[in-house]
C-alpha cells in the first residue's frame, strides 16, 4: 500500500496535473480531508489484503449483467442528437454554449 | 399511464411549500395552470431541451441544454410533462444539496430553517435532495433523479418517499451529467413505489445513444408472476457482525458504527415482511464490508476523468481574469467546481496515478468483484435482501464525526458497485432522540438480483399498503392518481 500522508508539495502537484489552480491557502484547507480520505481508503484495502479470496480475483470495471448492445447503422438512431441532427443546426447550438466565441471559432486569449 | 388529478388551490399550495423548502432551481408552472395534470420534476443533472441544466455548479450555471435525456423522451412521448428542474449537490456528489450554487433545499419533516433546527442536526442531514423534497411536500407525484452510490436512496429515506435504484444499464444514462459513470443511473422518486414501478416500466429499455443501456429481457418481465407461485424468501442481513467487521478494518471503536435501537426497528421490519407471508432467512454478503470504500475509490476515479471535459472553453464557467490559455483551464476550474468536486478531482488524481492505480483503483476493483460474488450467492439463498439504509437510524445520529462521511455508505454503496436494483420506501417512524420529541421516517432498502426490479417495487408497494407512510406536518393530498 502507499502512503497514505500527504504533502502540501504533492498536493499542489495533483493539483498541476488536474488542471486546478490552488493557492497556498486553499491546499493547507483541503490537506486535512484529502489525508482523512485517503487513510480510510489505505485501511480499507490493507485490511481486506488479508480477506480470503482476495487473491487471484480479477478486478471489475464493469457491472452490467448482459454485455453491451450494438447499435444499427441507421441514421434515424441518431435523432436526438445535435451532432446527427441537422435540424439542430449544430454549429449555433454548440458555439452559442461557449463562454467566448468569435465568427465561427472558440476565442482563448492570445498564446503568443 | 399514471394521471393526476389535482384539486383547486393546487398552485397556491405549490407556491407556499415551495418558498419554504426551495426544492427547484427551475420551473414551468404554465403546464399546472393549463390545466395539465400529467408532470414530473427532473433532477438538475439530467438533460432536458430548452431547460437550464447547471448540476447544482457555478461550472455549468446559465446552460441551457440541445436536448433531453432518453428516460425524459421517453416520458414526454406517453404524455407527460416536465414542471422543472429539482436542486442537487454539485453534480449529484451528496444525498443533500449543501454544495448547491441554488442553496440548499429543506426536508418538509423539518419545518422553518433547517440550518437552524435541532432535529435537523440531530439526524445530521440539515438540507434535502430537491426531487426528495417535493415529492415528500406532495408537489410532484414523482421526480427523476440520479443515483451512483446510494445518494438518491438515502435522500428518499431521510424524506420518508419511495427512492428506486433500477438495474444498471436499464434505464439509459443519455443526458445525465456524467459523475460516476460504471455506477451511476438515472432513478425515480416518487410518492409510492407503485408509482415508481409504473414510471419505470415507461422510461426502461436499450437506447442507441447509450451503449451501456440494454433491452429488458422477456425472462425479467414475467418475474414477478412467477415468483409469486412460490414462498418469496427474504434475506436479512447480521448487522452487527458487519459494522464490527467495517470498525475493525478502519480501527475504529468496535461496534461504534452501529447505532443504538437500529436493529430492533431492523427485526421489526422484517416481522411485518413475515406477516405479509414471506419467510425471512439470514443471509450474508462477507464482502460488503469493503463497500464503502471501493465505492468512493472507484467514484473520485470516474469524477476525475468525467470532469475533465470543463476546461473554460467550450461550455461552462470561464474565469474573466484568464490571461493565458492555461490560466483559462486552471482558472475556470478552481472558481467553477465547488470544493466537494475539486476534492474528488484530486483524490481521483491520485488513485489513479501510476504509482497508485495498483494499490487503489485496480485494488477496489478487485473487492468489487468479491462484492459481485457474494450478493450471487446470498441471492442463492433467498429473492432479496432487506436492509436498512444508513448503520443508524438517522444518519450520522450517534457519531457525527469524521468517519460518517462515508464510512456509512456500505448498505447503499453495495448494489451500485455489483449493478443491482434496489428500492428504498418508509420502513417506519422512529423518534429522533432523547432531547426531542419529534419522529422521522426511517427508511427501508430492497435489493435483488440483477432484472429483480417490478419484484422489488411490487414488495416495497405491499408493504407500503400494509403500513401507509406517514407525511409530513403541512402536507395536504392535492392531487390523487386517476
Amino acid at each position: 500500500m502507499q502512503d497514505t500522508l500527504m504533502e502540501k508539495e504533492k498536493l499542489k502537484e495533483l493539483a498541476a496535473m488536474a488542471r486546478i489552480a490552488m493557492s497556498e491557502d486553499d491546499l493547507d484547507s483541503m490537506l486535512p480531508a484529502f489525508e482523512h480520505r485517503l487513510g480510510q481508503y489505505a485501511s480499507i484495502l490493507g485490511a481486506a489484503k488479508l480477506f480470503p479470496r482476495l487473491s487471484g480475483i480479477s478486478p471489475a470495471c464493469l457491472n452490467l449483467p448482459a454485455s453491451a448492445t450494438l447499435r444499427s447503422d441507421n441514421n434515424n438512431n441518431f435523432n436526438n442528437n445535435p451532432v446527427n441532427n441537422s435540424n439542430n443546426n449544430l454549429v449555433y447550438e454548440l458555439m452559442n454554449r461557449a463562454p467566448e466565441f468569435e465568427n465561427g471559432f472558440f476565442t482563448l486569449p492570445n498564446v503568443l | 399511464m399514471t394521471r393526476t388529478v389535482l384539486k383547486d388551490g393546487f398552485l397556491a399550495y405549490f407556491d407556499a411549500q415551495e418558498a419554504r423548502i426551495n426544492a427547484f432551481c427551475t420551473l414551468d408552472k404554465s403546464l399546472v395552470e393549463n390545466g395539465n395534470s400529467a408532470f414530473f420534476a427532473v433532477k438538475d443533472n439530467i438533460a432536458v431541451k430548452g431547460m437550464e441544466m447547471s448540476s447544482g455548479s457555478e461550472m455549468l450555471r446559465g446552460f441551457v441544454s440541445p436536448y433531453s435525456a432518453h428516460a425524459v423522451q421517453k416520458l414526454e412521448a406517453a404524455g407527460y410533462k416536465v414542471i422543472g428542474k429539482t436542486n442537487t449537490e454539485e453534480f449529484g456528489l451528496g444525498s443533500g444539496t449543501d454544495s448547491s450554487v441554488f442553496g440548499p433545499s429543506h426536508n418538509p419533516w423539518l419545518l422553518g430553517d433547517a440550518s437552524a433546527n435541532p432535529v435537523a442536526a440531530e439526524c445530521g442531514m440539515p438540507s434535502a435532495d430537491g426531487g426528495a423534497a417535493a415529492v415528500a411536500a406532495g408537489l410532484v407525484p414523482f421526480a427523476l433523479g440520479s443515483d451512483s452510490g446510494g445518494s438518491l436512496r438515502r435522500a428518499a429515506a431521510f424524506c420518508g418517499v419511495s427512492g428506486f435504484k433500477p438495474t444498471q444499464g436499464s434505464v439509459s444514462g443519455y443526458g445525465l451529467s456524467a459523475m460516476a459513470s460504471s455506477m451511476e443511473t438515472i432513478a425515480i422518486i416518487s410518492a409510492g413505489s407503485a408509482i415508481a414501478k409504473e414510471v419505470f416500466g415507461l422510461v426502461r429499455g436499450h437506447d442507441p445513444m447509450n451503449m451501456q443501456s440494454m433491452n429488458w429481457p422477456e425472462s425479467a418481465q414475467a418475474g414477478p408472476k412467477k415468483m409469486a407461485a412460490k414462498t418469496k424468501k427474504i434475506g436479512v442481513l447480521d448487522l452487527d457482525a458487519l459494522c464490527k467487521s467495517i470498525s475493525s478494518d478502519l480501527g475504529i471503536a468496535a461496534g461504534r458504527l452501529l447505532g443504538s435501537g437500529l436493529t430492533e426497528v431492523y427485526g421489526l421490519w422484517a416481522e411485518k415482511f413475515r406477516e405479509l407471508g414471506y419467510e425471512i432467512v439470514m443471509v450474508d454478503v462477507p464482502a460488503m464490508r469493503y463497500a464503502s470504500q471501493a465505492y468512493h475509490i472507484i467514484a473520485s476515479a470516474l469524477t476525475s476523468a468525467n470532469l475533465a471535459r470543463f476546461d473554460g472553453i467550450r461550455y461552462g464557467f470561464r474565469d474573466k481574469s484568464a490571461e493565458s490559455h492555461e490560466e483559462v483551464y486552471t482558472l475556470s476550474r478552481r472558481y467553477g467546481f465547488g470544493k466537494e468536486s475539486l476534492l474528488q478531482i484530486l483524490l481521483g488524481t491520485h488513485v489513479l496515478g501510476q504509482e497508485n492505480k495498483s494499490a487503489f483503483y485496480y485494488g477496489a476493483e478487485k473487492l468489487r468483484s468479491l462484492i459481485m460474488e457474494d450478493y450471487k450467492t446470498a441471492f442463492a439463498a433467498c429473492d432479496a435482501i432487506l436492509s436498512p439504509v444508513n448503520p443508524q437510524l438517522f444518519y450520522g445520529t450517534d457519531h457525527a464525526g469524521a468517519e460518517k462521511e462515508i464510512a456509512h455508505d456500505f448498505l447503499l454503496a453495495g448494489p451500485s458497485l455489483a449493478g443491482l436494483p434496489a428500492v428504498v420506501f418508509q420502513g417506519s417512524m422512529e423518534a429522533t432522540g432523547k432531547a426531542h420529541a419529534s419522529k422521522m421516517p426511517v427508511g427501508a432498502q430492497l435489493c435483488g438480483p440483477a432484472f429483480s426490479d417490478e419484484l422489488l417495487l411490487e414488495l416495497a408497494a405491499e408493504y407500503e399498503k400494509a403500513n401507509p407512510p406517514a407525511h409530513p406536518k403541512g402536507y395536504k393530498e392535492m392531487w390523487r392518481l386517476a
